[in-house]
């Protein structure tokens, strides 16, 4: 019989069963109803710190050429140097090439990183890469979409910072990029759809813009609708153990979704382009990326989280009128007369205007402006007096959202080629993201087998917020 | 799925199973019996049949009821999940 007054026979008096009773749940302070809304309820991961209500990322598919815009070599040999000049900047001792002069009187709003690098170097794997922050395994073109991917940063967003007002978090459009297959890291991945964009096929600079998921026929009125679900649901009612399936529980929650969307006035409000000054609309510019560029302020100005803009759907790089920036100089084509005919004009028109747009609504502070594509292009001009692909060393801009404008963080060899000094990788550059969102970098989702990763793998670039 | 366009038209297009029956002269008993078994190789259990026939009377007419009850199949988990 043990001893009433040793510890350890007073523990073993009281059984385990008991202990969890007791000592569980009620020691937490959580009881019964709580527990489960602590589990409806999702994590909002965010500290006080973090500026940046919004994302804005304006993806530039192709690969931009770093030593021809930001970070321009005037003092390089002639085979590495730019054929354009440098022109002074709103930043006094910074340069930038000739045919940026809009962007030129707003480089105090832009912050730099010089030194972001990575080593895939085809255009799928290295767009997986810059949209979600992760190397794949293998530097493959033919990088497919699946499961063993990670999501999109919008996807990470809405799943571990959702939005709490009626707004979709994370919206992308207006195209699938692609090269040859579909380029993965557009979408949730493992996380699972409901946390895929709300993706807009849709031309916003087309006359008659509308959203072709949040209308419905013209014989469909929302009562009709909501009939229908209802009848939908008795049916669902009826094979019980398929309903309560992981997938059913998904797709109900899709459905909910989307009714909801079709439903709210605030939604549809969001994406009226027509409500917009025809004047502001002709500032941006009347191009799919101009109008898109505008869509995007609307959206953030509304609520939604997350907002990527897609600059084309392919890497372009051939043609004068449309097509992204791998200007490799094939088919005959050259870089140096391709890109001041589109390129360089394009984003003159629309990145200061969007900036500047959002500083004059007082939304620059609590927006984060992401410009950057999958890679620079090569510091030595190629036999095509043009440039191929780079990650080695290439150029993000930063605008808002707490960023110091005129900023400029890393520095890169006289080349262009290398990081002379703080490179960044491109887990670096999705940790300095979620730091300005206020969102800890380091949260953990679990994988398709189960495996705990953290949202971001590197650590933020802290200097360059103010 | 919920608001395509391409299910409001099979639901709507003239000479579909729904035009079918209706012409044949089936009771509306009958052509929902017709429209589950081609959807999911089965008949209405006695809540369905008593929910959808009663929907199908409230509509201003039977062809529009027919058409949501052949929505509600085609986007139940069921159809979507079966094979």
């Amino acid at each position: 019989m043990p001893n009433s007054l040793h510890p350890f026979s007073w523990a073993a008096a009281i059984h385990r069963r008991d202990m969890l009773r007791i000592g569980g749940p009620g020691l937490l302070g959580l009881t019964l109803p709580k527990l489960l809304q602590a589990q409806e309820t999702p994590v909002v991961a965010h500290s006080p710190t973090g500026k940046a209500k919004s994302v804005i990322f304006l993806f530039q598919w192709g690969g931009p050429s770093h030593v021809d815009t930001f970070d321009m070599k005037l003092n390089a040999p002639d085979e590495y140097r730019s054929k354009y000049s440098a022109i002074s900047t709103s930043v006094p001792g910074m340069h930038v090439c000739e045919h940026l002069p809009e962007t030129a009187k707003v480089m105090h709003r832009i912050a730099q990183i010089r030194t972001v690098h990575h080593t895939m170097n085809n255009h799928n794997s290295a767009g997986y890469t810059a949209l979600t922050g992760v190397e794949p395994p293998t530097d493959d073109q033919r990088l497919r979409d699946s499961l063993d991917l990670f999501p999109a940063f919008g996807s990470v967003v809405d799943k571990v910072a959702p939005n709490v007002n009626q707004l979709p978090t994370f919206v992308s459009f207006p195209h699938t990029i692609s090269d040859g297959s579909t380029t993965p890291g557009q979408r949730a991945s493992f996380l699972g759809k409901i946390h895929d964009p709300l993706f807009i096929p849709n031309d916003p600079n087309e006359a008659n813009f509308e959203l072709s998921q949040l209308s419905l026929p013209s014989d469909v009125s929302l009562s009709r609708l909501s009939d229908r679900r209802q009848l939908q649901q008795i049916i669902n009612r009826q094979a019980k153990a398929l309903d309560e399936s992981a997938a059913a529980q998904g797709l109900n929650a899709y459905y909910e979704k989307a009714i909801r969307m079709l439903n709210s006035k605030q939604v549809r409000d969001a994406f009226d382009i027509s409500k917009e000054p025809t004047e502001l609309r002709d500032a941006y510019g009347r191009t799919t990326y101009g109008q898109g560029c505008l869509l995007a302020r609307r959206l953030v100005e509304s609520g939604v989280k997350f907002v990527t803009v897609y600059f084309s759907r392919s890497i372009g790089g051939r043609s004068k009128t449309d097509g992204g920036w791998d200007t490799h100089g094939f088919d005959d084509t050259r870089m140096y007369e391709i890109l001041p005919e589109w390129h360089l004009p394009i984003t003159d028109h629309t990145l200061p205007v969007l900036l500047n747009d959002l500083q004059d609504r007082g939304l620059l502070d609590e927006t984060l402006v992401m410009w950057f594509g999958e890679f620079g292009r090569t510091p030595k001009i190629n036999k095509n007096i043009s440039r191929d692909h780079w990650p080695k060393c290439y150029t993000a801009l930063l605008a808002g959202g707490g960023v110091q404008g005129g900023a400029v963080y890393g520095e890169s060899d006289k080349y262009g080629a290398v990081p002379d000094r703080d490179p960044v990788t491109t887990g670096d550059l999705a940790a300095t993201m979620y730091h300005a969102m206020g969102i800890d970098h380091t949260i953990e989702v679990r994988d398709n087998f189960g495996r705990p990763l953290p949202i971001a793998n590197g650590r933020p670039v802290t200097d360059i917020f103010v | 799925m919920v608001s395509g366009e391409l299910i409001s038209h099979l639901l709507a297009n003239s000479g579909n199973r729904i035009d079918h029956g209706l012409a044949a002269g089936l009771s509306v008993t009958d052509t929902i019996n017709q429209l589950y078994r081609a959807a999911l190789s089965r008949t209405p259990t006695a809540e369905e049949s008593a929910a959808l026939i009663e929907h199908v009377g409230r509509q201003a007419n039977q062809r529009r009821g027919l058409e949501d009850v052949a929505w509600s199949l085609l986007n139940s988990n069921e159809f979507l999940f079966r094979r």
